[in-house]
């Protein structure tokens, strides 16, 4: 059984009173929304300053990448066709991941003997940077777009397969007895028991996953075809255009921020029974 | 605040050690599988050697760049080090980054948003421009394995306080503890199982950082053999730094299991 002790998510506990009273400026909405301007406006201006003052072959002021970003996106669209290149990739190999993850974790978690013989190898892959498997994947497939596919898809896979097995060995024994009491089929013991309780964990393994898939959409992009979102970002280092860089890291991150938000609103929707806090504890 | 990401990796996290009845039909099924598929790699693969590779020609590969032929070990020492150095340096910045963020709230409001934002970036995306910056060498090995461990370790080590149960913190409330007081003794101990889980997602992703550093940029180490082999169609010696380092990234997560057993002994059952 998986050893839950040490991932127990206790209730947060608010501060004590006297900290409270002390760093009373801080909690007020105001007060942090001003520490906050005033941390963007020095952090803008110490960028600003150490861009101007340095080979701009190498660094570019904020201002630079405000100019490159309005060169990129509005002027042309340059930065939006390789955003949505990347996405497309990323988007297939995610797709794939899901059913195969849930069937394959699903199968591991419910029975013994699909778990004994699959285990050794999940977990050494699981462990293994799916980076070291790009050359071994190039002799195998090429270089086209199936290799992109491929990358996120053993990107993402894992952490679904992972947090599956986890939540469906979490299922409350009581409705598992319950469903055996009224001679439920295993098909109808999936159906109405385990999958309902597992698809909490199912969406933090897709939580995860998210981030795993930009990473493997990136090395595929950097490492195999020099195409999209991490092309532009190899190109425009070689070429020591730092400003392009920072608009295509910028973009990236603003990409992850809405997929993880994304992922969250749709998470509430199909399960708001379920906060993230209740399902990630064991 | 975005702690529930940290929270995700966290329970993923407890997969490696999961705990199994060693019976004797779990260790048959197991040996058995590894040996159907070994057996079966090994009758295809001698097909098609360059494409599959076969498990004898691996070991056969394994003897020559390995004992024969120094240029892989020299290769895994290179990059061990850049791993070591920045991984310990990591533990050090993340965790003093994550202690100033949690017991100031200033400090949490002001960096949040930067860190929450690098947590969730992938950081492989800066290499290209960190070899201009940093170099090739051993400079970029450290930094991206500083990159990518440190965040990890700053969110939980902020969220540690949170992560406390509430009577600890009373009873230090109630014998007028100082702050450091209450960290040292019940919040630093109460948040370490958190710790720790941090530094082995931590030694995840700075594996991942290191290879593709030394794959993109660097002329040596091993991300570059391994491009080297593939380049060639070496599959046999290909797979000698994969499984290798498949083993390091297992017997990294085991360390740090084993040694967080060391210093929280009050945890262990």
């Amino acid at each position: 059984m998986i050893s839950g002790r040490d991932v127990a998510t206790r209730p947060a506990e608010s501060r004590s009173g006297a900290e409270q009273d002390r760093e009373a400026f801080a909690d007020t909405r105001w007060g942090a929304w001003l520490i906050r301007a005033v941390t963007l406006a020095v952090v803008l201006a110490a960028w600003e300053i150490y861009g101007r003052s340095t080979n701009p072959a190498l660094f570019a002021p904020f201002s630079a990448v405000v100019s490159a970003f309005v060169d990129m996106a509005v002027t042309s669209n340059e930065l939006w066709t390789a955003a949505i290149d990347s996405a497309r990739a990323m988007i297939i190999g995610f797709a794939i991941a899901i059913p195969v993850g849930i069937a394959v974790g699903l199968a591991i978690g419910r029975y013994r003997t699909v778990e004994y013989v699959l285990d050794p190898y999940v977990s050494f892959l699981y462990a293994l940077p799916m980076v070291v498997l790009i050359p071994l994947l190039i002799i195998w497939i090429g270089i086209g777009t199936p290799a992109r596919i491929v990358i996120v898809f053993l990107e993402c896979v894992f952490p679904i397969i992972i947090n599956t097995i986890i939540g469906s060995k979490e299922v409350d024994r009581r409705l598992l007895d319950t469903a055996s009491s009224f001679c439920a089929s295993e098909r109808q013991t999936l159906r109405t028991v385990v999958v309902p309780s597992m698809l909490p964990y199912i969406f933090t393994g897709l939580h995860v996953a998210i981030g795993t898939a930009l990473v493997g959409m990136l090395l595929a992009e950097m490492l195999v075809v020099l195409r999209g979102l991490g092309g532009l970002i190899v190109t425009a280092s070689n070429s020591y255009q730092p400003d392009r860089v920072m608009v295509t890291l910028l973009v990236l991150v603003a990409e992850s921020l809405l997929l993880v938000g994304l992922m969250k609103r749709i998470r509430h929707r199909l399960i708001p029974w379920s906060s993230e806090n209740e399902s990630t504890s064991i | 605040m975005n702690d529930d990401l940290s929270r995700s990796e966290i329970v993923m996290d407890q997969w490696p050690s999961v705990v199994y009845p060693a019976d004797r039909r779990a260790k048959l099924l197991r040996f058995g599988s590894l040996f159907v598929v070994l057996a079966l790699w090994e009758l295809v693969g001698r097909q098609n050697a360059v494409f599959l590779s076969y498990p004898t020609a691996v070991a056969q590969a394994a003897w020559e760049v390995l004992v024969l032929d120094d240029r892989l070990r020299s290769a895994f020492a290179e990059t061990l080090t850049g791993y070591a150095v920045g991984f310990v340096a990591a533990t050090v910045l993340g965790i003093a980054v994550g202690f100033l963020m949690g017991q100031f709230k200033t400090f949490d409001i002001a960096l949040s948003p930067y860190v929450n934002a690098l947590y969730a970036t992938p950081r492989i995306a800066i290499i290209p421009i960190l070899v201009l910056w940093v170099g090739i060498g051993f400079g970029l090995r450290v930094t991206i394995v500083i990159l990518s461990a440190i965040f990890p370790i700053i969110i939980t080590v902020r969220d540690g306080a949170k992560s406390v149960a509430a009577e600890y913190l009373d009873v230090a409330r109630s014998f007028v503890a100082t702050k450091w007081q209450t960290w040292r003794t019940a919040i630093l101990p109460g948040s370490l199982p958190y710790v720790f889980a941090a530094l082995r997602i931590g030694a995840q992703r700075s594996l991942i950082g290191i290879i593709v550093a030394e794959t993109l940029a660097a002329v040596t180490g091993t991300g570059r053999m391994i491009q080297d082999y593939g380049q060639f169609f070496q599959t046999d010696r290909l797979l000698v730094p994969i499984l290798a380092i498949g083993f390091f990234s297992i017997l990294m997560t085991s360390a740090l299991h084993l040694l967080q057993r060391k210093v929280t002994p009050w945890e262990r059952r």
